[in-house]
């Protein structure tokens, strides 16, 4: 860096190159020795005799030349070479450093003051965090547990009449889904639904019966089209199948038409049983022929996307279901067989005579009440929106839910569907 | 490396040393300082320069092995070219070797007898390689005066023209005598100022204006810090700017105003003509240029 020259100084002393003044050269044997011309460019030489090679060096070219180029090509070497022997010893084997060295430099006091503070704070966060995720962890169950105990509770709302218990508890698959095969997910799985998921213990029975039934469904409408009304072998297998003995209370699962919900001993009434069973098997099936036919002349986009939140919902249902599962996977034709009594056994909601009907639709559950399928989630505290089949409301509506269009194509007449904390009432 | 050395030659290696560079100066010097120049002495160097007089051969193959690379690289700064550069580090290398103590007497009869170890063995083959090149330098290159010569020269037999220093015939002599001789006591005064600068200041100017070093390489060579060498250059200009002026006011009986505008001229033509030799000769480097100046010096 330079400071302020005197430029016109430095001009002149540029142009003259310092050499004006300078002495002749001296001879050979009055120029300095290479040892005292590698000490001087060392700064090696006492003070004394510095002064007195830097008086010649400023009249002799010749060593100063040599000097210069000392200087410049040792550089660093020189100022290292410069030090006393010890010192360049130490510093050596300073900067040698070992493992040894560098973990006791690591664990020295001064780093591990700082340090320690640190990673007390980390263990201490990860402990939480770790006791944070088992206390979830063990509240999931819980939940699980208080849901069950709270549909287990009379007067709720939601509590599935002894006919239906199994069918409402556990809502699975719709009818346009196929029999899911997944395994549950958490109790913090999408909503849809879970409100009614207030199932008894035997909820992994009640989602795979659920699943059957309604691609049975599927099946038997397929056939009511094309072949005779005979029920498939495994209809009438699950039908004539005796409920599993271990996996449901007598409670939710009735096996005799009867409110006390006892079994029919006799095979009489296992006859009448059956028989009911296959016409209530028809008429879901054509319930579901015209559900089919409904949603064919949906637009392609709708049916095709309901199909899909179809299939969405469904799995998510089952993992609903499953999450509340002890385990228990009932054989297709128990399930079969409790949906069949489900369907048959009485109706709720109170004076409604004895041809009350259930369906599930888009993952909701209505009740049929008149000429109304009424979601069971359903209060009169609701606000609830009224659109009209085929308006533009009805088509944003059912493009921004699309179970509700799905439920509407499906269900005749008035629907009042409850979806997103909001009930909807499509005429 | 234990080196076979007896111990009396290491401590008369160590004596002269000691009287070379303390004591001759200093006499009295104190013990302390008498012990700090023995701790700084580079002993590993002088045990292995020691064991090679002796006639060590595993010493020589560990010099040659060490400082091989030192040797040719000061060569090459020495060379014009790689060849010339691997013949004289050859050179270094015979003189060194035949430095073997004389089986008559033992004494050492070669270049390696006088390193003292003060300063690094390496460095000292650097002088040693620095001080060889010159000498061949002058043995065999012929100098060849170039067309430039010194620039206050120059200045001072130019023949001005109306614009100002120009090396053109002048109209009128006598202002063109008149102007050349003001050029001469310029250079004159700035030499005579230089000259009467300190020895380090002395050196400081010529290293940075003569040998063409930065500053900051001038401040390694005196030792110190490039900010430093910058604050003794300003100080040395001012110095130097009262000295010239005093000169040429009281020798030359100027004026203030005609001494200061004829450093103006000076300094504005020199300018110009450091930018013209700069272009028609770019191959030439500052310490070529010196080196041609310093031709034309007589040898001492």
């Amino acid at each position: 860096m330079k400071q302020e020259f005197d430029k016109q100084l430095d001009s002149l002393l540029r142009g003259t190159r310092g050499g004006a003044g300078e002495v002749r050269r001296a001879a050979a044997a009055e120029h300095l020795s290479p040892d005292e011309l590698s000490a001087y460019a060392e700064n090696a030489l006492p003070q004394a005799a510095r002064s007195l090679y830097t008086a010649h060096l400023a009249d002799c070219s010749d060593c100063r030349r040599i000097v210069t180029t000392v200087v410049l090509a040792s550089g660093a070497e020189v100022a290292r070479e410069a030090r006393p022997a010890g010192v360049a010893d130490v510093s050596r084997a300073a900067s040698k450093s070992s493992w040894g060295a560098r973990l006791a430099a690591l664990f020295s006091p001064r780093v591990m003051a700082y340090a320690a503070p640190v990673l007390a704070v980390a263990i201490i966060g990860a402990v939480a965090l770790v006791i944070l995720r088992g206390r979830q962890g063990s509240e999931a169950p819980n939940v699980a547990q208080r849901s069950d105990e709270e549909a287990a509770r009379p007067g709720s709302i939601t509590q599935p009449s002894p006919s239906a218990g199994t069918l409402e508890a556990a809502p699975a698959a719709n009818i346009d889904a196929p029999a899911p095969q997944t395994q549950g997910s958490p109790a913090a799985a999408p909503g849809v639904g879970t409100a009614k998921t207030e199932t008894t213990t035997n909820a992994p029975v009640k989602v795979k019966e659920m699943a059957q039934d309604k691609s049975n469904e599927l099946a038997d409408a397929d056939e009511f089209k094309t072949a005779s009304p005979v029920p498939k072998p495994e209809v009438a297998a699950a039908a004539a199948a005796p409920p599993p003995a271990s996996s449901q209370p007598a409670e939710a699962v009735p096996v005799a038409p009867t409110s006390t919900g006892a079994r029919a001993p006799a095979r009489e009434a296992d006859d009448r049983e059956v028989s009911r069973q296959r016409r209530s098997a028809a008429d879901n099936a054509r319930e579901a022929e015209r559900g089919e036919d409904a949603r064919r002349d949906a637009p392609e986009p709708e049916r095709g996307r309901a199909m899909n939140n179809n299939n969405e919902r469904a799995e998510r249902r089952v993992y609903d279901g499953k999450t509340k599962s002890d385990g228990n996977v009932p054989s297709e034709t128990e399930g079969l067989a409790s949906a069949r009594k489900r369907q048959g056994g009485p109706a709720t909601g109170g004076g409604r005579g004895a041809a009350s009907e259930t369906r599930f639709v888009a993952g909701h559950e209505f009740r049929r009440q008149g000429n109304a399928w009424v979601d069971v989630n359903y209060r009169s505290s609701m606000s609830t929106v009224s659109v009209r089949r085929g308006s533009d409301s009805f088509r944003s509506l059912a493009a921004d839910i699309p179970e509700v269009g799905r439920a509407a194509g499906q269900l005749p007449g008035t629907v009042v569907i409850v979806a997103r904390g909001r009930a909807y009432r499509i005429n | 490396m234990p080196r076979p050395v007896e111990d009396s030659a290491l401590v008369a290696r160590m004596r002269s040393s000691l009287e070379k560079y303390l004591l001759r100066h200093r006499p009295d010097a104190p013990a302390p300082e008498v012990a700090k120049f023995l701790d700084a002495l580079h002993a590993d160097d002088l045990l292995l320069v020691l064991a090679c007089e002796h006639g060590d051969e595993a010493a020589w193959e560990d010099l040659m092995r060490g400082f091989r690379s030192t040797v040719l690289s000061a060569a090459r700064s020495a060379s014009t070219g790689e060849a010339e550069a691997e013949e004289l580090a050859d050179s270094v290398w015979a003189e060194l070797y035949g430095t073997r103590v004389r089986a008559s007497d033992g004494r050492p009869a070669g270049k390696l007898a006088y390193y003292s170890g003060c300063g690094s063995l390496g460095g000292w083959l650097r002088a040693v390689v620095g001080q060889l090149g010159v000498d061949r330098h002058r043995r065999v290159a012929k100098l060849v005066q170039t067309e430039e010569a010194s620039d206050f020269d120059r200045l001072a037999d130019s023949e001005p023209t109306g614009d100002g220093w120009r090396p053109a015939t002048a109209p009128d002599p006598e202002r063109a005598l008149s102007e050349t001789e003001a050029a001469r006591a310029v250079a004159d005064a700035l030499a005579r100022s230089v000259a009467q600068l300190d020895d380090e200041d002395r050196l400081l100017v010529r290293l940075y204006y003569f040998d063409g070093l930065r500053l900051k390489e001038a401040g390694a060579v005196l030792g110190v810090h490039e900010a430093t060498a910058s604050r003794r250059l300003t100080r040395v200009h001012g110095e130097m700017r009262k000295r010239v002026e005093t000169i040429l006011t009281s020798e030359c009986g100027w004026t203030r105003e005609e001494t200061a505008a004829t450093l103006a001229q000076a300094a504005a033509l020199l300018d110009t003509d450091l930018a013209s030799l700069v272009t028609s000769e770019p191959g030439v480097a500052p310490e070529g240029r010196a080196g041609a100046v310093e031709a034309r010096q007589p040898d001492g």
